[in-house]
């Protein structure tokens, strides 16, 4: 495969290794935000809807002041988030650069995207289905985890697949900063040194890695739960 | 046995001077075993009225009782336990698609003390009830409206409760499917001495199953008592128009209203309501004064109710001949009916 390659990517075939490592840095750090995001974006998701104005445990100030903190970090772009939190990624991760310094931007930066993944996929489950779980004489957190968070799958799994697909960009972006990954290597050979098939394939590959996700999102949401 | 009392639920919009008064002083008793009708046309506060007695919306003011508890009293914990023995089934059954019928009916016994097999024979138990023992593994988006209030109903005796609250139940139903879903709380009012507090807009349903009927309208019940002393008499001007609704009766006075001529109708008829119950043979008295009064009586209407197992009659007949005579005849004809009315006099 290698020797029919060469011809039409010979720059590619040629940093190889450099692809390969770009490449598991990608998934790396992709699949560590998305674990990390996860978590706390379902936690933050799920507080916002239950705290909502009529929610099970209504509470107005909580619900104001994480929907104000979700906003604001969803307006910063990534580029600059990166270089707000220099000094925090160094605190929390003990380096800023490479594949580890990315990890915590790109968490930072998900962590409110995902939340409203959550919030809008849990808004869509049934108040009616709600009411009769509380009329059932379900608590709040039975609530939660027998209703919301079951009721709500499939939508989570739509947001989750939306978010893991922002991620891959992200973490490109991330490149930019010495974040390593594919990002990284498109921008050194592809890019900086004119190397316009390194460019083509890192897309191509991308474009796979994008589809994949997506397709198992879609087959995950649509099953029955 | 269920006591609200001087239940108000009152709705701040926010602005100003602008809360909703949903519910007004409403005191109501609903005995144990009772098919209780609460009747009102949409925003009538029917709606928030059945929500007080689980407590999904609590009372502003006033108390809820049930079985001598005090639920407006009890701890969130405490009410929770209390709210497992009312069991509620609502217009849009709020069935979990993510789960299949059995698990839908099993979801009310999670966390309780039972092994996996008692659960599964009481959800079996309650499939049987309602008729649905083959659909265990189907889910709600697979079922019929019908079959999802089925479910929903067997969900809802899943803890044995005393009472079921049904808010709107059969109002998206078709009226085959309704009348099978009565059929089947009336069974279960029977079987399990279930207490049934009915929501509707239908009085339809009311007269199918109910033994009391509230009326309602801008929050306040405006008239209340046995089914068949409401529809046999009844007091306001908003109840009459329910009843009217299942009677026909409306059609016919607007026929009279608007166009008498295509009735046949001469100067000087006079067309009278008669109402009867079952123990008066309405034929017999038409003909005897009649014959008596030499007045002709036609009967231009003419419809029977089976009201708790009583039939009640209501007719439209038209007074023809003399005055005097027909004075006479009326006044005799007073004496045989429950109810007699003069619509007009053409």
């Amino acid at each position: 495969m290698f020797e029919m390659l060469k011809p039409i990517a010979p720059n590619f075939v040629k940093t190889y290794p450099e692809f390969v490592k770009a490449f598991f840095d990608t998934l790396e750090m992709v699949g560590t935000a998305a674990a990390v995001s996860a978590l706390f974006g379902i936690f933050f998701g799920v507080v916002l809807v239950v705290t909502a104005p009529g929610g099970i445990m209504e509470n107005k100030w909580i619900n104001a002041i994480l929907d104000k903190v979700i906003n604001v970090f969803r307006a910063i772009p990534f580029v600059i988030l990166i270089a707000l939190l220099l000094p925090l990624t160094r605190m929390v991760m003990g380096t800023a650069i490479g594949t580890k310094g990315a990890i915590f931007p790109l968490v930072v930066a998900t962590v409110p995207f995902f939340s409203r993944q959550i919030h809008s996929a849990l808004c869509e489950v049934d108040k009616g289905v709600i009411e009769a779980a509380q009329a059932m004489g379900s608590s709040p957190w039975e609530i939660v985890f027998r209703v919301y968070l079951r009721e709500g799958l499939g939508g989570m799994i739509r947001g989750a697949t939306i978010t893991v697909v922002n991620l891959i960009t992200l973490s490109a972006m991330a490149g930019c900063v010495g974040g390593g990954g594919l990002g990284d290597y498109a921008i050194r050979y592809g890019f900086q040194r004119k190397m316009t098939d390194v460019t083509i394939v890192t897309c191509i590959v991308l474009l796979i890695l994008v589809t994949i996700i997506q397709s198992l999102g879609n087959v995950l949401s649509t099953k029955k739960h | 046995m269920i006591e609200l009392r001087q239940v108000c639920k009152t709705f701040e919009t926010g602005a100003k001077d602008k809360s909703v008064h949903a519910v007004r002083d409403v005191s109501l008793t609903i005995a144990d075993g009772e098919i209780f009708g609460i009747i009102g046309f949409s925003g009538a506060g029917k709606s928030t009225l059945v929500r007080c007695i689980n407590l999904l919306e609590r009372p502003t003011s006033g108390s809820v009782n049930i079985d001598g508890q005090d639920l407006t009293k009890l701890s969130e914990k405490e009410l929770r336990a209390a709210r497992k023995k009312i069991g509620m089934i609502f217009q849009h059954f709020n069935l979990m698609n993510s789960r299949t019928v059995f698990e839908n009916v099993a979801y009310p016994l999670l966390g309780a003390k039972m092994t996996r097999e008692e659960k599964r024979s009481k959800v079996m138990e309650l499939l049987e009830i309602v008729g649905l023992s083959d659909k265990e593994k189907a889910y709600p988006s697979q079922l019929s409206g019908g079959q999802k209030q089925r479910v929903a109903i067997a969900r809802a005796l899943a803890n044995d409760p005393k009472v079921l609250l049904c808010d709107e139940a059969t109002s998206a139903l078709d009226p085959q499917t309704t009348e099978d879903i009565l059929k089947l709380l009336r069974e279960l009012n029977a079987k399990l001495g279930l207490t049934i507090v009915l929501i509707t807009h239908e009085m339809a349903v009311v007269k199918q199953v109910c033994t009391r009927v509230a009326v309602m309208e801008n929050g306040y019940v405006v008239e209340e008592g046995s089914i068949y002393d409401v529809f046999s008499d009844p007091k306001q001007p908003i109840t009459r128009r329910f009843i009217r609704t299942t009677t026909h009766i409306q059609g016919m006075e607007d026929m009279l209203a608007n166009d008498p001529k295509a009735l046949g109708l001469l100067p000087g008829d006079v067309v009278v309501r008669y109402d009867c119950s079952g123990d008066k043979t309405s034929q017999a008295s038409v003909s005897r004064i009649s014959r008596e009064y030499g007045v002709d009586i036609s009967i231009i209407f003419g419809n029977v109710e089976m009201l708790l197992g009583t039939p009640f009659g209501t007719m439209i007949v038209v007074f023809r001949g003399k005055d005097g005579p027909v004075k006479e005849a009326l006044a005799a004809f007073e004496k045989t009916a429950s109810r007699v009315e003069v619509i007009c006099r053409v």
